[in-house]
């Protein structure tokens, strides 16, 4: 059964990284720092270079798409891996899910 | 009774600021000179931490805020608290050296030092707690850390209190390395992200058991002694400047690793943690600051592990970590 996050989540889904979360590239993982609470979480490289791709895509097809283009991998697989990955921060409170417009 | 300055009143003219200087990362201005900081010589400089003195010995507003560290003696008394005091900034207190008010944003210290002490006895908690915590609300990370300077490249000694991070500085001065900071180093990033190491206190402090050092460092005329009391302590003379970061040396005396010096490795945020001299302070900017100089650290720096427990003396040491420290600083040059 996917986590309830990921039941809500969709390639056309738009999501940014609230202002209370901040996150910096070190050199052997990324490291996610929920301001709120002071908590500190890690992310390997691919999933760093994932959440990075996210703050310049919204919509989580159109950053597995350039993901997927980027490092020549096939693009649903990679969606699925962000959908994955998109739920798990959603569920942590690293990622929200930008309102419709 | 003397007067004592309003919060937020002008210095008296004899209170005017007359001195300047550098450390810390920060400018700083103020009406008396901080011993082992070096003076900065010029035009009066902008956006200076302003140092004001106040005449009482103990601040009239005796308000509490949120305790955020508190040091005890083995008999239970307070030796040193720190306290948020919300938009009043925040208060350091120690008994035997008086009071330190830094305003919120690290722009104004205010000094109240314990009647009848000299200069460098006071002055030691403005240099290992004031300085340090403005320079934290001022952006800049702040390790808990010795630092020389070889090959125009800082390399930090961080360990814990007692680990021998002065002993070892001191060594390394002696071998003509100058000393870039005692026990406290500021580190912020440079205009192309990389972490610069700024000059903080040379106010050396010995353990008496390394008297012998300080007599040295003074014979050799690299440093003058300023007094002593559980501790030796000496100004070692040392020309100055912010240069780049180049490893840090994690100094244990368990054992961690086979022979004196380990492997060099890619720092984490736990061993930055572990380094970070300002735990306390937990604020927003000051969290999201220290997580950008932590990244750049493990980006362009290496840690390298240290067994001070080996068994080879402190000279000996540190003859073997200025070889290592001059072939790190000779690769980062090619």
């Amino acid at each position: 059964m996917l986590p309830k996050a990921q039941q809500t989540l969709s390639p056309m889904t738009a999501v940014q990284v609230p202002a209370h979360v901040v996150f910096r590239a070190f050199a052997a993982e990324t490291i996610v720092l929920n301001l709120q609470t002071g908590t500190y979480h890690g992310l390997n490289p691919t999933a760093g270079r994932m959440l990075q791709t996210l703050q310049q895509h919204e919509v989580i097809a159109d950053a597995a798409s350039a993901i997927a283009a980027l490092y020549g991998q096939d693009q649903e697989l990679v969606q699925s891996d962000l959908l994955t990955l998109c739920s798990g921060l959603v569920e942590r409170g690293l990622l929200a899910v930008k309102p419709d417009a | 009774m003397t007067p004592q300055l309003a919060a937020d009143a002008e210095p008296s003219p004899e209170r005017q600021d007359v001195w300047q200087g550098e450390g810390f990362g920060l400018m700083l201005r103020g009406s008396y000179p901080v011993l082992g900081i070096a003076e900065h010589e010029g035009d009066e400089v902008a956006d200076a931490t302003r140092l004001l003195l106040d005449d009482a010995s103990t601040p009239a507003d005796a308000r509490g805020g949120e305790r955020l560290r508190e040091v005890r003696y083995a008999d239970g008394r307070v030796a040193m608290a720190i306290d948020d005091r919300g938009g009043l900034g925040l208060r350091i207190t120690a008994a035997e050296f008086g009071a330190h008010e830094i305003s919120r944003d690290g722009r104004t210290i205010r000094s109240w030092p314990a009647a009848g002490l000299p200069a460098w006895r006071w002055q030691r908690l403005l240099i290992g707690q004031a300085l340090p915590l403005a320079a934290a609300l001022r952006g800049l990370e702040v390790l808990h850390a010795s630092a020389v300077m070889v090959g125009g490249t800082a390399f930090a000694f961080a360990g814990e209190s007692g680990a021998g991070k002065s002993s070892l500085a001191a060594q390394l001065v002696l071998r003509g390395n100058p000393l870039l900071a005692e026990d406290v180093l500021a580190v912020s990033l440079d205009a192309n992200g990389r972490p610069q190491a700024h000059p903080g206190s040379v106010a050396l402090s010995l353990r008496r058991e390394d008297a012998g050092l300080a007599e040295r460092l003074v014979r050799n005329g690299v440093a003058t002694a300023t007094g002593s009391d559980e501790k030796e302590h000496v100004l070692v003379s040392s020309s100055q400047r912010s240069v780049p970061l180049g490893a840090v040396y994690l100094l244990s005396r368990k054992g961690a690793v086979e022979g004196p010096i380990g492997e060099a490795r890619v720092p984490t945020l736990l061993d930055l943690m572990r380094c970070a001299y300002v735990r306390y302070l937990g604020t927003q900017s000051r969290l999201t600051a220290q997580l950008s100089v932590q990244a750049a650290i493990t980006q362009h720096c290496s840690i390298v592990p240290v067994n001070v427990g080996s068994g080879l003396s402190s000279e000996l040491l540190a003859g073997e970590l200025e070889a290592h420290m001059t072939s790190i600083a000779s690769a980062r040059r090619q």
